[in-house]
C-alpha cells in the first residue's frame, strides 16, 4: 500500500467529478432546514450501488462534509439551523450575521474546513488506537458523558441559570413523550398513535428556531436588512484575525469534535454543543455568548465538521457506526463488499488511504464551493421580508414533513414554534430546550440500563476508570463557576 | 399595506379562480383518461423503519429492480415510528388496490402481544418472503465458555449473574433468548435482558464489558468477530451460515431451537387475488435476479423465499410462537 | 413580571406532569427506576424552579416600585404595537389554514395559494406575488420531488397532476 497508489486512485477524474457534484448537492441539503446530511446520505446510497466503490463512498464523504458547513448558512442569515449540527451556534451566528453576514460565514467556512482536516488527519493516523479507546464506553460512561452534556445546557444559558434549568426540564419532558425506550412503556401520548414515537427532533428544532423568527419578522413586514452593509463586505475579511485570535479554541474544538464523533451514538450535533459549552466555560468573555460571540461560533463549527470525520473511526475499525451518517454509509460500504474491521485496512490498504485523501480533498474543495455558496446565499438578505417569510415558511413545512412523511410533524413544528415564541419572551433559553431534547432520553436510558445491569448497585457508576474521570469532569463543570467567583472576590 | 384594497382583493379572487379552473380541468382530464390496467400509478413501498437501515436498503433495492424490470414507477416511503407500528398501520389501512405494498417485518408478530397496536398478519395478504436472518449467541472473545452448551449450563447454575442485550424489550433478539433458554430447560429469567436501541449499541456495550451476551445476527457482529473482539458460540438456524462456516447451529448442539428476524412483502387485506398474482410474479423475478443475489450476499442478508400461501402459514405460526414466548417471559399482561 | 409568569408556568407544568404520572409505575420489577422515575424528578425540579422564580420576582417588585408594577400585567402584550400583533396573528391563522388544507388540495397547490396569499396580504403586488409563488412551486417540484424524491402529500381525491 503505497501513498502513490492511493493518490492515483483518489485523483481519478470520475472520483473528483463525483466529489464536486456531491459538494454542490451538500450545499443545498445543508442549507435547507429539515433536509439533513443523514437523509441525503440515505438518498445517495442507492446510487452508490451502481458506482465504483471509491467514487460512491467519496460522494457520501464530500456531501456530508459540505452539508454540515452549509447548515450554518441559514443560521447566520435567517436564524434557522440547516441541520441539527448547527443548532448550538445558531443564536450567536445570527447575531453576528446581523452586522457582518458574509465575513461571519467566511470565518465559519475556514474553521469548518480546519476542523474537518484535523478530524481527517486523526482518522488517518490513529483510527485503530482511538477506536480501541472508545470501545471501552459502556452505558455507564455514556451516562456521565450525556449528563455532562446536559449540564452544558445550563452553562450555555446566558444570565439566569435557573431559566436554563427550566429549559432543560421542558426539553426533557417533551422528549419523554411516546414509547419509553427501556421498558417499552407508552407514556404521555393521550392515546394518540402519532405520539407513540414521541416528538420528532427535526420538526421540533425547526419550529423552535424558525417560527419565532418568522413571527418576529412578519410583525414588521416592511423593515429591511441594510443592504449598504452587504456591499462593502468581503467573505474572507475576518479570517486572518479570527485564526490568530482563536487558535487555541480551534485546536481544542477540533480535538473535542473528533473525539465525540468517534464515540458511537454521539454525532456532530452533540460535538458542537459540547465544544460550545466548553468554550464558554473557559472563555475570557463568557458574557458575549448568546449575543453574538465569534469565539462560540468558531468552537461549535470547528467541532461539528471534525465530528463528521471522527465518526468514521469506529465505523471502519469495528463496523460500529459513529453517527447516523456513517450508520447509513456502512450499508454502502458493505454493498461493495468492503466489510469494516481491521482486515479492511490490510486487504484494501491503498483504497482506504485513498478514502483518507478524499477526506482532505473534500475539505479543501469545500472552501471554494463554500465561498460560492456564501456569495450567492447572502443575496437572500436583499429579499424583502414580506416575500421571504412565506417562502421560508413553505420550506420549513416541507422540511418538517419530509423527515417522516407525516403531516403530524408539521403540526408539531408549528405548535412548538409558537410555544417557543412565548418561551423566548419569558427568557427561557431555546438552545437549552433543544439540547435537552437530544440528551434527555440518552441520560434516562443509560442511567436505567446501567442499574439493571448492576442489579441496582449504584457503585457501578464509579466502578470503572473512564467513568470516574467523566464523573469528576461533570462535577467540576458544576462547581467551576463557584470557584471562579471566590477567586475573583479574593483578588479584589 | 392596504392602500388599494378593493382592486387588490378582486385580483386575488381572480387569480385563485384561474388556478382553481386549471386544476379542476386537469383533475377531470386525469380521471377520464386513466387507463384501466394495473398499475395505473406509481407503486409505493411503505417501510416502517428509517431510511438507511437494513429494511430500507432491501426495500429500495427491490423498488429499483422492479422499476428496471417492469418499467413500473416505484416510490419508497418511510413511515417511521412507534417501534414499527406507524408504518405497519399505514400499510394495513392503505387502499387495497395493489399500489401500496408494505414491507412487513418480524415486529408485525409482536404488536398485538406487546399491546402496542392492533395490527397483525390478519390485516394483510402476503405476497412473498424475501429475507431471514437467524439470531446468534455472541460473547466477548475472552469469555470462558467453549460452546453454547457450557454457556447454557453456566446460566442455569448461576441465574441472574450474566446479562444479555440486543434490542428493545420484546424485540426479536430478546424473543430469541427466551426461546433458546426455554427449549434448553432453563428459566428465561436466569439471563436478564438489558434493553438496547439496536444491535450496534449492544455490541459496543458487549466489548466495553457492560453486558455478557448479545443475541444479534451474525452479519451484524461480523466485523467484530474478524477484529477478534467477540466470538459467536452458536447460530439459531436450521443450517450453518455459509459466511460463518465455523459457527455451529443450536440444533447440532442438541437444543432444538431456531429463530430469527424476517422481511417480506404484503398488501392490505381485500386486495384482489389477480393483482396479488401480478405483483408476486413480477417480484419473484426481482428476487431471482443476479443483481439481487449479489446485493444480498455483499450485505450479509440471508436470502429466503416463500410463495403467498406458505408465507401466510409462516406468518400465522410466527405469530403464535412469539405470543407463547412473550407470555412465558411475563411480557403479556 | 416576566419572571412571575415564567414561575407560574413552571409550577403548572410540574403539577400537570405529576398528575399525568399518577398511573405510570415509578419502580419496576426488582425496584429498577420505572418509566415515571425521570418525569417525576423533572416535575419536582420544575416546581422548585417555578417557586424560586416567583419569590424572586415578588422580592424584586417589593424592592423597586412596589405593587403598582403588578399592574404591568399587560407587559407581554403591550410590548407590541397593535399593528404588529395583528400582523403576527394573521400569519399564524394563514399558516394553520395552509397546513389544514395540505391533505385536501395536495402540497404543491396549497403552497402556491399560501405563498400568494401571504405576500399579497403583507403588501406585495399581486402579479409580482403570483410570479414568485409560481416559480417557487416550480423550484420545489424540481428539487424535492424530481431530484430528492421526497414524497409530498397528495390530494385526497388523488391525481397524477398535482401531488
Amino acid at each position: 500500500m503505497s501513498l502513490y497508489d492511493a493518490l492515483q486512485l483518489a485523483l481519478q477524474p470520475n472520483v473528483i467529478f463525483a466529489v464536486i457534484i456531491a459538494e454542490f448537492f451538500g450545499v443545498f441539503i445543508g442549507a435547507m432546514p429539515g433536509l439533513t446530511a443523514t437523509m441525503a446520505t440515505a438518498l445517495l446510497v442507492p446510487f452508490t450501488y451502481f458506482m465504483d466503490p471509491l467514487a460512491g463512498i467519496s460522494m457520501i464523504i464530500a456531501m456530508a462534509t459540505v452539508a454540515i458547513f452549509s447548515g450554518d448558512i441559514p443560521a447566520v442569515l435567517l436564524k434557522i439551523p440547516g441541520t441539527p449540527a448547527s443548532a448550538a451556534q445558531t443564536i450567536d451566528a445570527y447575531q453576528l450575521g446581523r452586522r457582518k453576514p458574509a465575513s461571519t460565514l467566511g470565518v465559519d467556512l475556514v474553521c469548518s474546513a480546519l476542523g474537518g482536516l484535523t478530524g481527517s488527519l486523526i482518522l488517518m493516523f490513529s483510527a485503530p488506537a482511538l477506536a480501541e479507546f472508545t470501545s471501552n464506553f459502556s452505558t455507564v460512561e455514556y451516562f456521565w458523558l450525556t449528563l455532562w452534556g446536559l449540564s452544558m445546557a445550563i452553562v450555555i444559558s446566558a444570565e439566569e441559570p435557573i431559566k436554563g434549568v427550566l429549559g432543560v426540564v421542558i426539553g426533557f419532558l417533551i422528549a419523554s413523550i411516546g414509547i419509553e425506550p427501556v421498558y417499552g412503556y407508552v407514556r404521555f401520548t393521550f392515546g394518540s398513535v402519532e405520539l407513540l414515537n414521541g416528538i420528532s427532533f427535526i420538526p421540533a428544532m425547526i419550529g423552535f428556531f424558525a417560527i419565532p423568527e418568522l413571527l418576529r419578522q412578519i410583525s414588521r413586514p416592511h423593515e429591511r436588512y441594510s443592504i449598504q452593509l452587504l456591499k462593502g463586505e468581503k467573505v474572507f475579511d475576518l479570517v486572518v484575525v479570527a485564526l490568530k485570535k482563536f487558535k487555541t479554541v480551534i485546536v481544542r474544538s477540533a480535538l473535542i469534535g473528533t473525539f465525540i464523533g468517534a464515540l458511537p451514538g454521539a454525532g456532530a450535533d452533540i460535538a458542537a454543543w459540547t465544544s460550545y459549552g466548553v468554550a464558554k466555560r473557559v472563555s475570557k468573555k463568557p458574557e458575549e455568548y448568546g449575543k453574538g460571540s465569534l469565539e462560540g461560533v468558531v468552537a461549535a463549527t470547528t467541532a461539528n465538521n471534525a465530528a463528521i470525520s471522527g465518526a468514521w473511526i469506529p465505523t471502519l475499525v469495528f463496523g460500529i457506526p459513529g453517527d447516523s451518517i456513517t450508520a447509513i454509509a456502512l450499508g454502502a460500504l458493505m454493498a461493495h463488499g468492503l466489510r469494516p474491521g481491521p482486515m479492511l485496512f490490510e486487504r484494501y490498504g491503498s483504497l482506504i488511504t485513498a478514502f483518507f485523501i478524499i477526506f482532505i480533498i473534500a475539505n479543501l474543495l469545500m472552501i471554494l464551493i463554500g465561498y460560492l455558496a456564501i456569495k450567492l446565499s447572502t443575496n437572500i438578505l436583499r429579499v424583502p421580508r414580506n416575500i421571504l417569510v412565506p417562502v421560508i415558511a413553505v420550506f420549513c413545512v416541507i422540511g418538517a414533513y419530509a423527515v417522516n412523511n407525516s403531516i403530524f410533524d408539521v403540526w408539531v413544528m408549528l405548535v412548538l414554534g409558537i410555544l417557543g415564541y412565548f418561551m423566548g419572551r419569558l427568557g427561557i433559553p431555546i438552545p437549552s430546550v433543544v439540547l435537552a431534547i437530544i440528551l434527555g432520553p440518552m441520560v434516562e436510558f443509560n442511567f436505567i440500563t446501567s442499574l439493571i445491569k448492576s442489579d441496582l448497585n449504584p457503585i457501578v457508576f464509579v466502578s470503572r476508570p473512564i467513568a470516574i474521570g467523566l464523573a469528576i469532569l461533570t462535577i467540576f463543570t458544576w462547581v467551576l463557576p463557584f470557584i471562579r467567583v471566590r477567586r475573583i472576590r479574593r483578588s479584589t | 399595506m392596504f392602500t388599494s384594497g378593493i382592486s387588490k382583493t378582486t385580483s386575488i379572487i381572480i387569480a385563485i379562480l384561474i388556478v382553481a379552473v386549471v386544476v379542476g380541468g386537469l383533475y377531470y382530464y386525469s380521471t377520464v383518461t386513466a387507463p384501466p390496467k394495473f398499475p395505473t400509478k406509481p407503486i409505493t413501498f411503505i417501510v416502517s423503519w428509517a431510511a438507511g437501515g437494513g429494511t430500507d436498503r432491501t426495500a429500495r433495492m427491490i423498488a429499483a429492480l422492479l422499476e428496471n424490470m417492469t418499467g413500473w414507477k416505484t416510490v419508497v416511503e418511510n413511515r417511521v415510528g412507534g417501534g414499527g407500528t406507524i408504518g405497519h398501520l399505514a400499510m394495513a389501512t392503505a387502499p387495497p388496490d395493489g399500489h401500496t405494498i408494505g414491507v412487513i417485518t418480524f415486529e408485525l408478530s409482536t404488536f398485538v402481544w406487546m399491546g402496542l397496536a392492533n395490527v397483525s398478519y390478519k390485516d394483510f395478504k402476503p405476497i412473498l418472503l424475501y429475507n431471514k436472518d437467524a439470531a446468534a449467541i455472541i460473547v466477548r472473545a475472552d469469555a470462558p465458555w467453549k460452546d453454547a452448551i457450557e454457556l447454557t449450563n453456566y446460566i442455569k447454575a448461576n441465574p441472574g449473574k450474566l446479562k444479555a442485550s440486543g434490542t428493545a424489550k420484546g424485540g426479536v433478539w430478546d424473543i430469541a433468548r427466551i426461546g433458546w433458554l426455554k427449549t434448553a430447560g432453563v428459566d428465561p429469567n436466569a439471563l436478564p435482558w438489558v434493553p438496547s436501541t439496536g444491535a450496534a449499541p449492544c455490541l459496543q456495550d458487549l466489548i466495553a464489558g457492560g453486558v455478557d451476551i448479545c443475541t444479534c445476527s451474525l452479519p451484524e457482529a461480523g466485523p467484530l468477530i474478524e477484529a477478534g473482539k467477540v466470538k459467536a458460540l452458536a447460530v439459531m438456524d436450521d443450517k450453518r451460515n455459509p459466511a460463518f462456516p465455523n459457527v455451529p447451529t443450536l440444533k447440532e448442539l442438541g437444543i432444538n431451537w431456531s429463530f430469527g428476524t424476517w422481511r417480506g412483502l404484503a398488501v392490505p387485506k381485500g386486495t384482489p387475488d389477480d393483482i396479488v398474482k401480478i405483483l408476486h410474479d413480477a417480484l419473484k423475478k426481482v428476487i431471482d435476479s443476479p443483481q439481487w443475489k449479489e446485493f444480498m450476499d455483499k450485505n450479509g442478508f440471508g436470502m429466503a423465499y416463500l410463495p403467498p400461501d406458505e408465507f401466510a402459514k409462516f406468518l400465522e405460526n410466527d405469530f403464535k410462537t412469539v405470543g407463547e414466548l412473550l407470555k412465558a417471559a411475563g411480557y403479556v399482561q | 413580571m416576566k419572571d412571575f409568569i415564567a414561575g407560574v408556568t413552571a409550577l403548572a407544568l410540574g403539577v400537570f406532569f405529576i398528575f399525568l404520572c399518577r398511573d405510570i409505575p415509578l419502580l419496576v420489577a426488582r425496584g429498577y427506576p420505572g418509566p415515571s422515575f425521570f418525569p417525576l424528578i423533572l416535575s419536582v425540579v420544575s416546581i422548585i424552579c417555578g417557586v424560586i422564580l416567583m419569590i424572586k420576582s415578588i422580592i424584586r417588585l417589593r424592592g423597586s416600585k412596589g405593587f403598582t408594577s403588578v399592574l404591568r400585567i399587560t407587559y407581554l402584550i403591550r410590548r407590541f404595537k397593535d399593528r404588529e400583533v395583528l400582523n403576527a396573528v394573521r400569519f399564524i391563522v394563514m399558516t394553520v389554514a395552509y397546513i389544514v388544507l395540505i391533505p385536501y388540495l395536495g402540497f404543491l397547490l396549497t403552497s402556491l395559494i399560501y405563498m400568494l396569499l401571504v405576500q399579497v396580504v403583507y403588501g406585495v403586488s399581486t402579479f409580482k406575488a403570483l410570479g414568485i409563488s409560481v416559480s417557487m412551486v416550480f423550484f420545489i417540484y424540481i428539487l424535492f420531488i424530481g431530484i430528492l424524491k421526497v414524497v409530498v402529500p397528495e390530494p385526497i381525491l388523488g391525481s397524477i397532476v398535482f401531488r
